[in-house]
């Protein structure tokens, strides 16, 4: 599904050239549930990013489902991103001025979902993440972890076939965190692609290929 | 979808409320003041065009060039109409019309002065579309001493009864029998009679004369007919007619005539445009002028750009806020186009609100707007089917052209950039927003100026010396009819002490003033000259104060002073003598009848100071002044009156009149009074572009107060910051108002300039001008700058004297 070939993605100013991502070989199969790990500021997140089309690579060959991602204009991104990935931000990144069931509801208005089937969709995700009486509320209502817990649903609820989650248990308690790892699981058992950025060995144990990035290399 | 995004639109206006509140009020006054401006062009252009045949009527006015002089009349010789109809297959009908000033109509025991009696030919209804409410069009004028009415000057003199067969009397001589009556003429029409009398009562209407211009000649063109070339046949038939009679007047062939460099002939106007274009000498009204057109339009697009440029700025400026969002969407799976449309959704929803805003703002200022423009527009929001949709057409393309940038800017955003690090945005785009805030305040200062300019130069018309001393001045009008009695009138009035001198003339300055071709003795009438000329009797250079540049004025000590004519320097220079006195004019007067050439010659005894006898727009024509015969009297009498209270004196004056004219209207005005009312266009203009220019400022201050709030609240943790290290709440203040002192102090640089240009070509409007001072420049930018320090301290000063600790805590 995924085939990165020789990624390397660096800053640049006047001055230096900061590397972040380095020669970064890797495939994910389809059906995977693969971990990432790393120390702070390895480059995790700027990797799955890249994955998921949010930012572009320096160098080297992006090929998603055999298309070359690298090649691709913003449009055809857009288009791809929107139909295969759902993606959890490590910092949530909810629309503050949407309420928690509009945020829920927005992925799939760009996936062109009809009226009713939205509503029983948003209905049935409220539901599985137990937050049904937060519906109504904004983003800043809510606590840190709530946020998270939405910013996943919102992630799962188009049932994308790759979801990108960036420490998506780091504001959880700990039984939280492990319903929405068994959740992950659960949707991975269906079929669905994942890859996690986490710091847990615990989480990182749900996936069945543990990535280990330092320093912007892939730990051999 | 659309309704998501007008969901958005809504909470995001109403959560910005300060944002939302500037952009709304901007847009509405902006679009306030285009509508009511959009109103009054509207208004201005559709003069004349209510006649069904308004695109094929036109009118032949005079233009000639007189050694060197031009002349610009709107009128036409009486025989024109009738031959031109009859040599040119073009026209398919014609139509005169005639105007002599104010009259007197007498009905029973009614009594009014009326300013608006015209003479017309039975024709006038084929080529004016003046709809009948009584009476036949084809026959009403056909008759002598019938007249035509208009419905309200029916209610006026016959209240309910039936005007048709009633008998009006004009000015004791001559009974007019009512034979029509017209509705109304509409508002937006270059003339306006309330009296239309048959032309073929007046003799001299079938004058043959081609050399006096005393008629308005109006042609019906046959549809497809070339006016131009219909032009270039006028004016050969011009050749045909007045040659022979040009020849048996002045003795001069027009082919002599005109190859002494002297131009004669008839230019067409068409009807629409006599409005905005024709500025001539005799023009049946004043008319309009299509350089208030432009300015006001100048304006209005001004003002809306400025009110489209806050959004603009504040969209951008506050662009961090949505940064968030938009990266959320797009790595949500928003194409840009839907956040383009998103952003767009929202500027068109405002500058709805606006729109409606603007309609109330209207609605309530539209009577005081058209009391100061004199006008009666009104918006017709119900009645005109075109009305709404044209507002909501503005609507959209008002959002249009204010939301485009702003959508395609925070559109573009890249999901990790903005998701990553959410102070980052707004810096980077300030260079376009500062060129925006500079363009706007150079707007608003070329406005200030603008106003300042013109204001000043209407101070400077009103109260230049003119040559005479308008000061202590009355005027008594419509003494004409009081004839020979008029020496024992005058006489009556020196007896009071209060009264220190008394003229009865022909003209009085201000007035229109007859003009008359002359050439100096000597030479031919290939030398002729155009003069202004008027009557008067011994006093008029001692009443109105004017200086004598040689010779003297008529005397009774020189009873030959009755062919003698005292002339201003402006005919000297004219003539290009040093000394005109003693040399002779001749004026021909001949009438086309006589074979014979005839001239009448006067001799110069003296030439006084140049004055100005007409409004400052034109320079001092050359004048020629007569002595009134002692048998007939002027239409003016001008009054001196001793320093102090006026008012016994005038009722004196008035008790006077009384004995002499009996129940005759008292006509009275002060000389001061009427030359105000010489600028009263000038001045409208100008009130109503200063009124503008304030809400412009307005405008650009809401845009600058939105800009500062948001500046200053970005930089809170700085502001914080410094206060910690010790900086005192002035420094703090100085450092935010800096740089909006800055961009204003750059907007002065532009603007200047450009006003200058600007007004330099208003002013040529004047043929006697201000010098536009520097400090009106100076002052305006001044007052740009106080202005805006104003606005944008209320910011500075909350944030420099917010606590530190507060500030700091979020981040
Ligand atoms: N715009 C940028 N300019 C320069 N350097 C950047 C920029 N964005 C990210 N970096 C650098 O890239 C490196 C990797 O960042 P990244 O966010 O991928 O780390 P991470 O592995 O996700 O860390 P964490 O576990 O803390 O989330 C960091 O050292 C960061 O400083
Ligand atoms: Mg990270």
């Amino acid at each position: 599904m995924i085939k990165l070939t020789a990624i390397e993605k660096y800053y640049e100013n006047r001055v230096i050239k900061t590397y972040v991502l380095r020669d970064i070989n890797l495939e994910v199969k389809k059906g995977e549930f693969v971990s990432v790990m790393g120390p702070s500021g390895s480059g995790k997140t700027t990797l799955l990013n890249i994955i998921g089309m949010l930012d572009a690579p320096s160098n080297g060959e992006y090929y998603f489902l055999d298309e070359p991602v690298h090649a691709m204009n913003e449009k055809k991104l857009t288009e791809l991103h929107k139909t295969y990935i759902g993606f959890v931000f490590q910092s949530y990144h909810l629309i503050d001025e949407l309420t928690v069931y509009e945020n829920l509801e927005t992925p799939l208005l760009y996936q062109k979902v009809s009226a009713n089937e939205r509503k029983g969709r948003v209905a049935e995700t409220l539901d599985r993440f137990n937050i049904v009486a937060k519906k109504d509320l904004f983003p800043n209502q809510l606590s840190g972890g709530q946020q998270q817990l939405v910013a996943i649903a919102r992630a799962v609820i188009a049932e994308p076939k790759l979801i990108l989650a960036d420490e998506p248990t780091g504001n959880l308690h700990s039984d939280q965190g492990k319903e929405v790892m068994e959740l992950l699981k659960e949707l991975n058992k269906q079929g669905t692609t994942i890859i996690q950025v986490t710091h847990s060995e615990s989480n990182a144990a749900y996936g069945k290929r543990v990535i280990k990035l330092n320093d912007g290399w892939i730990d051999k | 979808m659309v309704r998501n995004y007008f969901k958005i639109a809504i909470r995001n206006i109403l959560k910005f409320r300060l944002y939302s509140c500037i952009n709304i009020i901007g847009l509405a006054v902006g679009i306030a003041c285009c509508i009511a401006i959009m109103l009054f062009i509207r208004d201005e252009l559709s003069y004349d065009g209510y006649n069904e045949h308004a695109d094929q009527v036109y009118r032949p006015v005079f233009f000639a060039t007189f050694n060197g002089r031009e002349i610009r009349s709107a009128m036409s010789p009486a025989p024109m109409g009738a031959a031109i109809s009859h040599d040119l297959p073009e026209v398919a009908a014609y139509a005169r019309m005639h105007y002599e000033g104010s009259c007197v109509i007498r009905y029973q025991n009614k009594t009014f002065v009326e300013q608006k009696f015209l003479w017309a030919d039975s024709t006038l209804f084929d080529l004016f579309t003046l709809p009948f409410v009584a009476g036949d069009p084809k026959t009403a004028l056909t008759q002598p001493n019938t007249v035509v009415i208009t419905e309200s000057t029916a209610r006026k003199y016959f209240g309910g009864d039936n005007p048709i067969g009633q008998i009006l009397n004009r000015d004791k001589q001559t009974e007019y029998t009512v034979t029509g009556v017209i509705k109304d003429v509409p508002q937006n029409s270059h003339f306006h009679p309330d009296f239309i009398g048959s032309l073929t009562t007046l003799q001299d209407s079938r004058d043959p004369n081609w050399l006096s211009n005393n008629y308005f000649t109006y042609f019906l063109l046959k549809k497809g007919t070339n006016p131009k070339e219909f032009e270039h046949k006028i004016n050969k038939e011009l050749a045909a007619h007045a040659g022979p009679q040009l020849r048996a007047v002045t003795g001069v062939s027009l082919e002599q005539f005109l190859s002494a460099g002297n131009k004669v002939g008839y230019v067409l106007q068409p009807l629409t445009s006599i409005h905005l274009n024709s500025h001539l000498q005799y023009e049946l009204e004043q008319n309009g002028n299509i350089s208030t057109v432009y300015i006001f339009s100048a304006i209005a697009v001004a003002i809306l750009l400025i009110a489209c440029i806050n959004f603009v700025n504040l969209a951008t400026a506050r662009s961090e806020k949505r940064a968030k969002e938009v990266g959320i969407r797009k790595a949500l799976g928003s194409p840009r186009s839907h956040l383009v449309w998103q952003f767009m959704a929202e500027s068109i929803l405002m500058s709805g609100a606006a729109v409606i805003l603007a309609v109330g703002i209207v609605e309530l200022l539209l009577p005081l707007f058209n009391g100061t423009a004199d006008k009666k527009l009104s918006l017709n929001l119900l009645s005109d089917p075109w009305s709404v949709p044209l507002l909501a057409g503005f609507a959209i393309v008002v959002g249009v052209i204010a939301g485009t940038y702003p959508a395609l800017y925070l559109s573009s955003f890249r999901p990790v950039e903005v998701l990553k690090s959410e102070k980052r945005r707004g810096g980077r785009e300030s260079f376009l927003r500062n060129g925006l805030v500079v363009f706007q305040f150079a707007v608003s200062i070329v406005l200030f100026i603008g106003t300042l300019v013109s204001y000043n130069q209407l101070k400077y018309v009103q109260t230049r010396d003119l040559g005479f001393d308008r000061e202590e001045c009355v005027v008594i009008s419509r003494t004409e009819d009081l004839s020979s009695r008029i020496q024992s009138f005058e006489h009556e009035l020196r007896e009071n002490q209060d009264i220190v001198s008394v003229s009865n003339s022909s003209a009085v300055p201000g007035r229109q003033w007859g003009d008359s071709g002359f050439w100096l003795e000597g030479t031919g009438a290939d030398k002729l000259v155009d003069l202004q000329t008027m009557s008067s009797d011994l006093d008029f250079a001692k009443t109105y104060r004017l200086q004598m540049a040689g010779g003297r004025f008529f005397s009774k000590e020189h009873p030959s002073d009755t062919a003698a004519v005292v002339v201003n320097e402006e005919v000297a220079r004219l003539f290009g003598m040093k000394d005109i006195v003693g040399k002779c004019l001749v004026l021909p007067l001949g009438n086309a009848g006589n074979t014979r050439a005839e001239t009448k010659k006067l001799e110069v005894v003296g030439v006084v100071k140049d004055f100005n006898y007409h409004s400052l727009h034109e320079p001092i024509r050359p004048l020629v002044i007569g002595l009134m015969p002692d048998t007939s009297a002027g239409s003016f009498v001008t009054l001196r009156l001793a320093p102090g209270n006026h008012l016994n004196t005038i009722s004196f004056i008035e008790k006077v009149w009384k004995e002499y004219a009996g129940n005759e209207e008292f006509n009275f005005n002060s000389l001061d009074n009427s030359l105000q009312e010489l600028y009263t266009a000038d001045q409208r203009t100008s009130k109503i572009a200063g009124a503008f220019s304030i809400l412009a400022i307005f405008i650009a201050c809401l845009g600058l107060m939105g800009l500062a709030a948001f500046i200053t609240e970005r930089r809170t943790k700085e502001i914080g910051i410094r206060k910690v290290l010790g900086a005192t709440v002035p420094e703090v203040i100085a450092l935010l108002t800096a740089q909006f002192a800055k961009w204003v102090l750059i907007a002065n640089v532009i603007a200047w300039p450009l006003a200058y240009f600007i007004m330099n070509k208003w002013l040529q409007n004047f043929a006697y001008r201000t010098e536009m001072s520097l400090w009106i420049f100076v002052a305006s930018g001044v007052m740009a700058l106080i202005i805006a320090l104003l606005t944008v301290s209320a910011h500075a000063v909350k944030a420099a004297t917010a606590n530190p600790v507060e500030s700091l805590r979020y981040e």
